[in-house]
């Protein structure tokens, strides 16, 4: 009975204390320590990436061939788009290219995977936060291919959520057919294009691009940016919406650094 | 046993903190529990906590919340029953590790929870193969 008062007290005691730290780690002052030690661990985290990515360093030719692919995929996707959108005969043009001085340069200081080195990263964390104008909801870009969005950001670090995390979503487009539908993370690298009415044209291979979504300060994703290419189509005539598999083909993994888009056009 | 998982924490710490999605650290304090049953643990559990928070850039102190009320309800239980079995160490890392995905994480929840308790399973045999008899208690 004595042991289990004990226990009892020094579980209140280390609760109190806990409750304490993440009350005040709330507070300006708190959001500035923690902002100091985040900076810090910075350095075991860099540390701890190099250790991990080591093994996997090396780029192959395919690689690089497969690299060159998606590049060129992404420029196809962007002449699709203004293919389709010139045709339509509309009077304001959507500019995929981003704008250079719009992208902040930022180095990936860590990625976070369920097992490092054989599944894909489903969280990156960046070596940027408010004190370098980023805010959450940021997009993330890389070649004029669209990667995630800010999650979580704090003083000097953000943390980012992959397209293909599992509870990821954004409207997208099919830049060939112009189809519509709402792209979700499937986790492990896949995702899903999803609400697609059965009437639109969806083709293997066609690319999948960003519909747009930006507020009046001019943050959010811009048209345009590609997210990867159908692998599959799930159609059935009983369904209200046909679904397809979307893949994006690009190594995350080996990706050093990302840009931050602070504002759209 | 007590180097071997304070060892484990330390290593369990830095991959969690940088690299893995999965709970180690949590993995790793539930089987700290079990087989040493010092009240140690709940100060490593807060110091374990407050770094992962840190690493991980959570509010400082929200993960040491988690894991002091998951040893409380381990050390209520093992007054009760017998908590240094294989089958309670898998019972018990499955439900805690999935309630602590589905808290802080919602990603592969299911996923993630069955190779926490494989993960468990393992380290549980390999100290009990290691370290014959030698737990102390609170």
């Amino acid at each position: 009975m004595h042991k289990q008062r004990h226990l009892i007290s020094v579980f209140f005691f280390f609760l109190l204390i806990s409750g304490v730290f993440s009350a005040v780690s709330l507070t300006p002052a708190g959001m500035r320590t923690r902002g100091l030690l985040e900076v810090m661990s910075s350095f075991v985290r860099t540390g701890m990436l190099a250790v991990v990515a080591a093994p996997m360093g090396k780029i192959s030719a395919l690689q690089q061939l497969r690299d060159e692919n998606v590049a060129l995929r992404s420029k196809i996707a962007s002449y699709q788009e203004q293919e389709r959108e010139i045709r339509a005969l509309r009077d304001q043009f959507a500019v995929t290219m981003i704008d250079p001085q719009a992208l902040l340069p930022v180095k990936i200081i860590g990625r976070r995977t369920i097992l490092p080195g054989v599944s894909l990263p489903d969280q990156l964390i960046l070596n940027k936060g408010t004190s370098d104008g980023v805010r959450k909801g940021s997009t993330i870009v890389y070649k004029n291919i669209f990667l995630g969005q800010i999650r979580t950001v704090t003083d000097h670090l953000s943390i980012v959520d992959l397209s293909y995390r599992k509870d990821f979503s954004i409207t997208a487009s099919v830049a060939d057919s112009g189809a519509l539908g709402v792209i979700t993370g499937g986790g492990m690298g896949e995702l899903l294009l999803d609400k697609v009415i059965l009437s639109d044209k969806l083709n293997v291979g066609s690319n999948v691009i960003t519909k747009g979504n930006i507020d009046e300060e001019g943050r959010g994703v811009p048209p345009g940016l590609l997210i990867g290419k159908i692998v599959s189509i799930d159609k059935k005539p009983s369904a209200l919406f046909q679904t397809a598999k979307v893949a994006l083909d690009f190594d995350i993994a080996k990706l050093d650094s990302v840009f931050i888009l602070m504002q759209s056009r | 046993m007590q180097y071997f998982f304070i060892i484990l924490l330390f290593i369990g710490i830095l991959l969690e903190g940088t690299v893995t999605t999965l709970p180690l650290v949590l993995v790793i304090l539930i089987l700290y529990s079990i087989c040493i049953k010092k009240i140690e643990i709940f100060l490593i559990a807060f110091i374990s906590g407050m770094l992962l928070d840190i690493f991980l850039v959570r509010a400082i102190g929200l993960t040491s919340i988690f894991y002091i009320c998951v040893l409380l309800l381990i050390s209520l239980y093992e007054r009760k029953y017998e908590v240094k079995s294989p089958f309670f160490v898998l019972l018990i890392t499955g439900l805690v590790c999935a309630l602590y995905l589905f808290i802080f994480s919602r990603h592969t929840v299911v996923l993630q929870t069955i190779i926490s308790m494989l993960l468990s399973g393992g380290i549980f045999s390999l100290s009990r193969v290691l370290f014959k008899d030698k737990g102390a208690s609170i």
